[in-house]
């Protein structure tokens, strides 16, 4: 099970769900706030889906190394979702720059041909500003958010596996890069007019929807899949791995080592190291109680001179065994050599 | 079925048995929480199940140092968990038997050999285990003998139960070749043992008490030794150290030992209200191994730091190359060639820190590394030291310069040593 953060996890719909209506209006005719709807729906989508899982990945990340240092970090997230508005404004601004200095708007253009000595004028409708660095613009910023994205999903393949969503990532990365080029080749042949503007339009729309329905299948479904799948009970409530004990994984307040709950009143750890050739032989349970303290009491331990005796019981027991291995007699031999394989202790 | 598959069913039956059987002695307030198999080597780990949600980060590793070391009847677990902030490892050995000069070489290169092969630091791989841990118990049957240094092993035998009849164990610790390693600091430097005030644990009689069989001299075989890094021995208390003498089913009588160990996050932390400023400069090394074939070495030092947040001063073009690729550099001074006592005469390196606190786990290691212009650097030994002792400064005190110079150890044995100078400046922020 991989866990997720349900607010991330609604942005970057929220983001696929932009792109949608974004591409459905590319398929209309091409007018003013039908060109700029479309454009504004589409970078906005591709801003808010990708810069949600880069700032999400980074956290974890982030997590992950300092928690191999055992340092403590605090991960606000009012502060991940400021860096996402952040990108989201970013955008916003180059996006009303655009539209007021070249707006992004119905172009017409005519065309003369003669077929069978008659004279038509093809009129081709699109959208389009007149500079195409704004286009390129637009490709270069989805360029630079799927690079980080890549990076990335790099940099997390060793993150715990509950955390681990490098191979999903990696895999929506390459999609979304599969269909930039393919968008970035109908740009090219619609730049330069081999394709027209109703059919560029349908490319793009569909390519855009396809881009979209493709990246949920990978990284959202599963998880949804998963999430409905798994039973109430086991619904993660604690995580409990190597970065400590965290309260549901909120990304407001983790400690990598185990978090301020333990600060308070902490006593000393009783610890109990047992070590024991155990001759080859199976010990019996009067051997063995000889050795471990029962109920793992610390008074059955005779305590050194000056010592301050330990009181109650022991907190960690660490037991060494060597040559603790033996064989049963024959006839166990035989009882073995003739059923399956059991199965293993719980 | 195969004799394979029944070795399996008897491994996994001996499996059982041993934690049903511990199960039943120490009840239901305990939980196993690891259980590590290495041919007839064992290591588990019991918790009361109130400590469970303290305890994180659980890493196994092994080595084995049997035949061609590959035969798993000799070798080591090493086991490492956090508690609380404090990192503890155990090193359940069990090491090449016999005596003589030979097999106790042997012995200390087996040791050497698994804390080379058995580490379980999670941030890097450079430094064993006893360099990385706040504290370490190496314990088991680490088959060091009492040794007389003569041929005639009726007349020792005799020698040892006339001490141990008078109860002469100071006399008899002598001659243990452990005490004698470890001041000789042949393996484990910087461990300790407490002092064996019972008779030998090995070679007795299947029966209650020590009765000693005449095939081999009575010895302390089974030990438990234990290191806390620097700046945390005080945390540490040894309070029990006893052998159990009806145990009756093996040739040892087993042993325990009872420690209390104080947590390091229940320790006092230094608070930097401000900006820390660590400069590392006069570094020299000495007497360092040979890490190249011609004998030489070319050495340079790397920092690395674990639970603080300390970042370098400036960032090499090279470093965040590398950052980018593997996620993280540390820094380092440049290498010198061909030397095995470098100097980085007019070199300094300066880590940062603002705005944090300084817990006692805070350490900060020093590796010193050989460059290889092909392959991987080898590192040739380091250093642990407690950041939280480094930048402790009297009330009113806002710099101070420390000069400090410390044995680098590797895999537990001396490697050289290494000398510098850090200032230390601490900036408060002003409200």
């Amino acid at each position: 099970m991989v866990f997720t953060q349900p607010l991330f996890m609604m942005m970057i719909l929220f983001g696929f769900f932009l792109i949608c209506c974004g591409s459905a209006l590319y398929t209309m005719e091409p007018e003013y706030r039908i060109c700029a709807g479309s454009m504004w729906l589409i970078l906005q989508g591709f801003t808010i889906e990708l810069g949600a899982v880069l700032v999400k990945t980074s956290a974890i990340n982030q997590l992950v190394q300092s928690s191999k240092k055992m340092i403590r970090i605090h991960i606000n997230r009012n502060v991940m979702l400021m860096k996402v508005v952040a990108f989201v404004l970013v955008v916003s601004a180059f996006l009303t720059t655009w539209m007021f200095r070249d707006p992004f708007t119905a172009t017409t253009a005519r065309f003369l041909y003669t077929e069978n000595d008659v004279t038509f004028v093809e009129i081709d409708v699109k959208c389009a500003s007149e500079s195409n660095a704004w286009m390129l613009s637009v490709f270069a910023w989805e360029l630079i958010l799927l690079l980080l994205a890549a990076v990335l999903a790099y940099q997390s393949r060793t993150v715990m596996k509950q955390l681990n969503e490098s191979k999903s990532l990696a895999i929506m990365v390459y999609v979304h890069f599969f269909f930039f080029c393919i968008r970035g080749v109908t740009a090219f042949l619609y730049v330069y007019n081999f394709l027209d503007g109703s059919k560029s339009a349908t490319w793009f729309s569909l390519n855009y929807s396809l881009d979209s329905l493709c990246a949920m299948s990978i990284y959202v479904f599963p998880k949804i899949y998963q999430a409905w799948r798994l039973p109430v009970e086991d619904k993660p409530t604690r995580l409990l791995t190597s970065l400590g004990t965290s309260t549901a994984f909120g990304l407001q307040t983790i400690s990598s080592t185990g978090g301020s709950e333990f600060d308070d009143n902490v006593e000393d750890l009783q610890i109990l190291v047992c070590s024991a050739n155990i001759g080859n032989a199976e010990p019996t349970m009067e051997s063995l109680g000889a050795w471990i303290p029962v109920g793992g009491s610390c008074s059955e331990v005779n305590f050194l001179e000056g010592a301050v005796p330990l009181v109650g019981t022991f907190d960690l027991i660490a037991i060494g065994m060597q040559e603790a291995t033996w064989t049963p007699s024959a006839g166990s031999l035989r009882d073995i050599a003739s059923t399956e394989k059991s199965p293993r202790a719980p | 079925m195969t004799d394979e598959e029944i070795l399996d069913v008897l491994e996994e039956q001996n499996t059982a048995t041993l934690r049903q059987m511990i199960q039943k002695t120490l009840g239901d307030e305990y939980c196993q929480i690891t259980d590590e198999q290495r041919g007839q080597m064992r290591l588990h780990f019991w918790a009361k199940r109130s400590i469970l949600k303290g305890i994180t980060g659980i890493r196994v590793n092994g080595a084995n140092t049997g035949i061609g070391n590959v035969l798993a009847n000799k070798g080591g677990i090493v086991a490492s968990l956090c508690y609380k902030e404090t990192r503890i490892s155990f090193l359940s050995a069990h090491l090449a038997a016999h005596e003589g000069d030979y097999y106790y070489k042997m012995r200390c290169n087996n040791i050497e050999s698994i804390l080379r092969d058995a580490k379980t630091f999670a941030l890097t791989k450079k430094f064993d285990d006893a360099v990385t841990s706040h504290h370490m118990f190496v314990f088991s049957d680490l088959n060091f003998r009492t040794w007389f240094g003569t041929e005639s092993k009726e007349d020792d035998f005799q020698r040892v139960q006339n001490l141990v009849s008078s109860a002469d164990f100071k006399t008899l610790r002598r001659y243990d070749e452990l005490y004698a390693g470890l001041s000789d600091q042949d393996l484990l430097v910087g461990f300790q043992t407490l002092e064996c005030n019972f008779p030998p644990t090995f070679k007795v009689a299947r029966q209650r008490g020590f009765v000693y069989k005449d095939q081999r001299i009575p010895s302390y075989t089974d030990r438990i030794l234990f290191k806390s890094a620097e700046g945390l021995s005080h945390n540490l208390e040894a309070v029990a150290y006893e052998p159990c003498p009806d145990f009756i089913t093996s040739d040892h009588k087993p042993i325990r030992g009872a420690f209390a160990l104080k947590p390091n996050c229940a320790l006092e932390e230094y608070q930097i209200d401000g900006d820390l400023e660590l400069v590392f400069r006069k570094i020299r090394c000495s007497d360092l191994n040979a890490g190249d074939s011609d004998g030489k070495s070319d050495p340079y030092v790397m920092f690395l730091w674990d639970s603080v947040d300390l970042r370098p001063d400036k960032i090499s073009f090279m470093a965040k190359l590398r950052q980018l690729w593997v996620g993280k550099s540390w820094p380092r001074t440049p290498f010198i060639s061909q030397t095995l006592n470098p100097y980085w005469k007019g070199e300094q390196l300066c880590l940062r820190a603002s705005n944090t606190s300084i817990r006692h786990g805070a350490m900060l290691f020093l590796a010193v590394i050989d460059f290889d212009f092909v392959g991987i650097d080898d590192v040739l030994g380091g250093v642990a030291l407690n950041l939280h002792d480094i930048i402790k400064m009297k009330v009113g005190e806002t710099a101070k310069t420390l000069t400090s110079d410390r044995d680098l150890t590797i895999n537990g044995r001396l490697a050289g040593r290494i000398k510098f100078s850090v200032d230390v400046k601490l900036t408060p922020h002003h409200r």
